[in-house]
């Protein structure tokens, strides 16, 4: 389960790399989950989803007997005390214990072909029907030997869900009692489609040769080519993510440079990594008064907004307030600068010379109008006065 | 206006303009390039003359230049406020570079003033939330006092040199004593009235002058001065009359006032309202500096403002208005 909770991951990428390992496991963990249990719709087309939630609901759902014993999250120690008492808890070499949903040992499972490929379900459901209620229409049900059919045919009922149901709940009891299920075992409940016959043939002996040659007449025509289609889509899905994910990990994984030179850096090199560093750090340091003295312009702006005095909008500091506010005016070293030319900014009042007699400044008490003789001298004679 | 002198300081806004104590007709004025965000500074040293106002010196610094004090004990020094912290003395008679550095503070020094009693000594406000009291003839300074915030302005009282007064909170008393007035938002600026030795007038960011006496901390201001539309920059009490102040404030304007001490007694419960004697509405930009000529028939103002013009002019234009 781990799978679906540690980084991306689809239900398809997790399919093949079980396939690829351990075709028995893989199919434990494709068994009926979907199914909601006994009557609904055989393999019916649950869409792609969260596998492992969709196997567990129809575990629940499906296991019905065997619910009040295994949870979720169930250790195998508890199964196998649970299915009477058997030595099933020896983790099966490469299945983690720990993991609920997979059966030890799961011979069964093991046996049954990997009966892949959901092109023609209908088609395989008829056949299905039609030799097990054709031909051994005579045949003891109870003849079946449940040790070999009932899981033969579960995976491969199973399989035919597989893309739907990445993780299956099913090996919880397919593979924790082999042998010991008989035709009222839930195992049994997978094959939806025969089991009405089975039943009602409980009565009349089973032809398993019937059976069983009709079965290895369905596996010699379809099975390879279903199984290779299904292999084909999986193996395209899987290399469409594998992509994705180089991808992905191309633009925002570790880089490889990073890990190239595992050296610790010479002294001249530590020099220019401080340098770096240091360059770093003044431009953040940069950037960062850069965007308070915006923020602070725009405050001085917005806190003059209610003034429409003609000294106020033709100010020049706000203007430049205004500039800096909408990052047209930077700070470059010692001065101001157009941020898009990088031309300096002229912050001299003296061009516009007629700003200042424009007679915006309207003293409030009328100034005597001196002529030009009583200047500054007549100043500096009134002052020493 | 020909009773109004002008002098242009290119490139750079004024911060502060000040009289010299030992002559009429020398003044200074601290610049800052781009409006003291970023660049250098530079310090102006104008002559008043028959040709109008006249560069005599300049001194240029690297770092904003946010206040200026003349020396008290000689008449070619004047040390700046620099936005690195640092204090410099400048020499009118010493080439271009400054004769002292006092580098202690640890954020923009944004005051100076220099003791008028006990004249061998300094004092410096900063943004590092300390104020500092030095003597021209030492690299480190003489005492830090902690004041905790940001100190826009520092002054000794003109009447006892071991009394100072700071900003943005409240006055500061040497003794460690806090003047526990009432002012309700930051003060920018003060200064000590030149004949009451009891009252300082405060002005802020609440565009209100008040006037406070020291001795009745609880008692709120016993004046208030309405009429600026933002924040006041500069406050200076005119050395000839004990009513008259002048106010430069960030509505671009220069106004001058009379407080209500010469009112008849008022209502009690009230707080007298000094009048606004004239406005001065010439700067086209903030108005950030304006002092008193201490000589002459008095009246006589100089202003400076972020449109990098200095203005000289006749406070009694306004009145005679």
């Amino acid at each position: 389960m781990a799978d679906s909770m540690c980084g991306p991951s689809n239900g398809a990428k997790n399919l093949l790399a079980h396939v690829d390992r351990d075709r028995s496991h893989h199919q434990d963990r494709l068994v009926n989950a979907p199914q909601a249990g006994p009557g609904n719709a055989f393999r019916s087309q649950t869409p792609l989803g969260n596998g492992a939630e969709m196997a567990f609901g129809g575990f629940q759902q499906g296991g019905a007997p065997m619910d009040a014993t295994f949870g979720p999250g169930l250790d195998m120690s508890a199964i196998g005390h649970a299915a009477g008492g058997r030595a099933f808890g020896h983790p099966v070499p490469g299945v983690p214990t720990t993991m609920g949903n997979i059966g030890p040992g799961a011979p069964a499972a093991r046996l049954a072909s990997p009966a892949t490929g959901c092109t023609s379900h209908q088609e395989w459901v008829n056949q299905f029907s039609g030799m097990q209620l054709g031909p051994s229409v005579a045949g003891p049900s109870t003849a079946m030997p449940a040790q070999v059919h009932p899981a033969t045919m579960a995976p491969m009922s199973q399989a035919m869900n597989m893309q739907h149901a990445p993780f299956g709940g099913m090996p919880m009891y397919s593979g924790a009692a082999p042998g010991m299920f008989g035709f009222q075992n839930p195992t049994m409940n997978t094959m939806q489609q025969p089991q009405p016959a089975l039943t009602q043939d409980n009565a009349a002996a089973i032809d398993v040769e019937a059976f069983n040659r009709a079965f290895g007449e369905y596996d010699d025509a379809n099975f390879e080519t279903e199984l290779a289609d299904w292999t084909e889509t999986q193996k395209l899905a899987n290399t469409e993510f594998a992509e994705a994910q180089d991808k992905w990990m191309a633009e925002h994984g570790p880089h490889l440079e990073a890990t190239a030179e595992a050296q610790p850096p010479t002294a001249a090199e530590m020099e220019v990594i401080d340098a770096d560093l240091e360059k770093l750090a003044q431009e953040q340091d940069k950037k960062r008064s850069d965007d308070e003295l915006a923020r602070a312009a725009v405050d001085i702006v917005n806190s003059v907004a209610g003034n429409t005095s003609d000294k106020f909008k033709n100010s020049r500091f706000f203007e430049l307030m205004r500039r800096i506010g909408n990052r047209e005016v930077v700070v470059e070293g010692d001065s101001f600068v157009n941020a898009t030319t990088g031309e300096a900014v002229n912050t001299s009042h003296d061009d516009n010379d007629h700003d200042h007699d424009s007679g915006f400044g309207s003293d409030s008490a009328t100034l005597e109008k001196s002529g030009p003789a009583a200047s500054a001298a007549g100043v500096a004679q009134s002052q020493h006065a | 206006m020909a009773s109004m002198l002008e002098f242009r300081t290119p490139g750079f806004n004024p911060y502060a303009v000040k009289y010299s104590p030992y002559y009429d007709s020398r003044l200074a004025v601290a610049t800052s390039a781009n409006y003291g965000i970023v660049g250098n500074g530079r310090l102006f040293v104008l002559g008043l003359g028959p040709a109008g106002i006249q560069a005599e010196k300049a001194f240029d610094t690297n770092d904003a230049l946010y206040d200026l004090a003349w020396s008290e004990i000689n008449e070619n020094q004047l040390v700046v406020a620099c936005g690195d912290g640092s204090l410099k003395l400048f020499d009118l008679a010493t080439g271009d570079f400054p004769v002292m550095n006092f580098a202690e503070h640890k954020r923009e020094a944004f005051s100076v003033c220099w003791n008028p009693i006990a004249k061998d000594s300094f004092l410096s406000s900063s943004w590092d939330g300390t104020i500092k009291i030095w003597s021209p003839s030492r690299p480190t300074s003489l005492k830090t006092l902690p004041v905790g915030n940001c100190t826009y302005s520092a002054a000794f009282s003109p009447t006892n040199p071991a009394i100072i007064s700071c900003g943005p909170t409240l006055p500061l008393l040497s003794t460690g004593q806090t003047f526990a007035g009432a002012v309700p938002s930051e003060i920018l600026t003060h200064d000590w009235n030149k004949y009451r030795d009891t009252v300082v007038a405060t002005g802020g960011v609440d565009r209100v002058v008040r006037t406070f006496d020291i001795r009745n901390p609880a008692g709120g201001p016993v004046g208030v001065l309405l009429g600026h539309e933002y924040a006041v920059r500069r406050l200076a009490w005119s050395p000839h009359a004990s009513d008259v102040l002048a106010s430069a404030s960030y509505d671009m304007t220069v106004r001058v006032w009379s407080d209500a001490s010469s009112a008849p007694q008022p209502q009690p419960n009230t707080i007298p309202v000094g009048n606004q004697l004239g406005v001065m509405n010439r700067h086209s930009e903030f108005a950030t500096g304006v002092d008193w000529c201490l000589f002459g028939t008095g009246g006589w103002l100089a202003s400076a403002g972020w449109d990098q013009r200095v203005l000289v002019w006749d406070a009694h234009t306004l009145l005679r208005g």
